[in-house]
């Protein structure tokens, strides 16, 4: 009777921690859900819709995903999507920069060159 | 019991297969990255503009790798992965926008650059211009200072004949070796003289030369003017015949206007009847009109 008692406890615990990884366990992650939905907003304000659909959408996605998981108390799972979210979130925003100060630079260039233009005609 | 575990570990299972799951093996995608960032590493730019970023992702790296070394959970790798590629691509982003930016800012500097450029273009142009005209001016005067001197030279070796630069031109003056009294005749003598003077023009080849008559006050004014006229065309006329090109010659003639010497005297009378033979200056497509 002993026996079959121990197995079971050390299966059970066995799983337990071969869980870890991916149970839900813990309080829910309120600061970083709170961080990844500022982040996606911040992306979007930055000109992410238009310089990095694909990084905003996929921030968007994995927010999502990330909301139902706390929904369904799975908050390791939440923890991970939500650092998705906000690595997606990142990238948007530095393509979006990326993507205007190049082409600000671009016209700066352009201006110069007809500065030289002009210059070398007189 | 059973029955419990073993709906526990039915729903891990797919917990770990909805969460964590990729496409790729782990190990692949960890050389990929790892390739990826040595690239980005390598290109100067990424480093200078985005240290921090780039370590970011280095670091993540290094924590994917650890972990697939210590064998844990797969999805745990392919999250470090995930986030590995992620953090790549913005250290590459954020390089970007720093250098465009420093592009920006050095803008002002290629601005003024190219202000200043310009600036010496045109002094420099200004300088040469300057530099042109002042060997041009030192070409002139020494033209004019060896013309003069062959003038003084010719002179030397001529009767009543005199050189004299002035701001019309070089004058050579002739009296009497030309003309008889009262005669618009050349006379024999005046063959040699003019041959000199012929010779002497032909060095100066494109010089436009002017003959000028003068007589003394005695006669009337308009016979005077008439004769002094007469003298200065035929002296052209003999120019013409030794060569030198008709279109440099003109000839006037002044009466007894412009003496310079006193009509009372014979002395004097004799300086002013006189040919004046004025070879204009380099830089004068034509010899000056007197001013009366």
């Amino acid at each position: 009777m002993n026996m079959h008692r121990g197995k079971q406890f050390f299966a059970i615990s066995a799983i337990v921690m071969g869980l870890t990884a991916c149970v839900s366990a813990g309080d829910p992650p309120e600061q970083l859900l709170s961080e990844a939905k500022l982040d996606v907003k911040v992306a979007k304000e930055a000109g992410a819709a238009e310089h990095a659909p694909l990084a905003l959408r996929s921030a968007e996605s994995k927010l999502q995903e990330a909301e139902s998981a706390i929904n369904q108390k799975e908050y390791k799972a939440a923890v991970l999507l939500l650092e998705k979210s906000l690595a997606n979130s990142a990238l948007a925003v530095a393509q979006a920069q990326a993507a205007k100060s190049e082409a600000a630079a671009k016209e700066v260039d352009a201006s110069i060159n007809t500065l030289n233009q002009v210059l070398r005609e007189e | 019991m059973n029955k419990i575990l073993k709906w526990t570990s039915a729903s891990v299972l797919i917990l770990v297969m909805s969460g964590c799951a990729t496409n790729r093996d782990p190990s692949d995608e960890l050389s990929s990255l790892e390739s990826q960032y040595n690239q980005l590493a390598a290109q100067g730019f990424v480093a200078e503009y985005a240290p921090v970023a780039l370590k970011e992702a280095e670091e993540t790296i290094a924590k994917a790798k650890k972990l697939e070394e210590k064998r844990e959970d797969k999805s745990l790798i392919s999250h470090q992965q995930y986030l590995a590629k992620l953090k790549l691509d913005t250290a590459l982003e954020i390089a970007k926008q720093k250098r465009a930016e420093a592009a920006i800012g050095n803008a002002e500097v290629r601005r003024k650059d190219a202000l200043l450029s310009a600036k010496e273009r045109e002094a420099n142009a200004l300088r040469n211009r300057a530099e042109t005209a002042e060997y041009n001016v030192t070409q002139l005067e020494a033209t004019a200072r060896e013309m003069s001197a062959k003038a003084d030279a010719l002179a030397k070796t001529l009767e009543d004949f005199s050189a004299k630069q002035s701001e019309r031109g070089l004058v050579l003056t002739m009296g009497n070796i030309l003309f008889e009294l009262n005669k618009s005749d050349l006379k024999p003598g005046a063959e040699r003289t003019l041959e000199k003077v012929a010779a002497f023009l032909a060095e100066y080849a494109n010089r436009s030369v002017l003959v000028e008559g003068f007589t003394d006050g005695l006669g009337s004014a308009d016979y005077n003017q008439t004769l002094s006229e007469k003298r200065a065309e035929a002296v052209v006329a003999e120019l013409k015949r030794l060569g030198i090109s008709s279109s440099r010659l003109s000839a006037k003639g002044y009466g007894e206007d412009y003496p310079v010497a006193s009509n009372s005297t014979d002395a004097g009378r004799q300086q002013n009847r006189r040919v004046e033979l004025i070879i204009a200056n380099q830089d004068q497509t034509a010899v000056a009109p007197r001013q009366r």
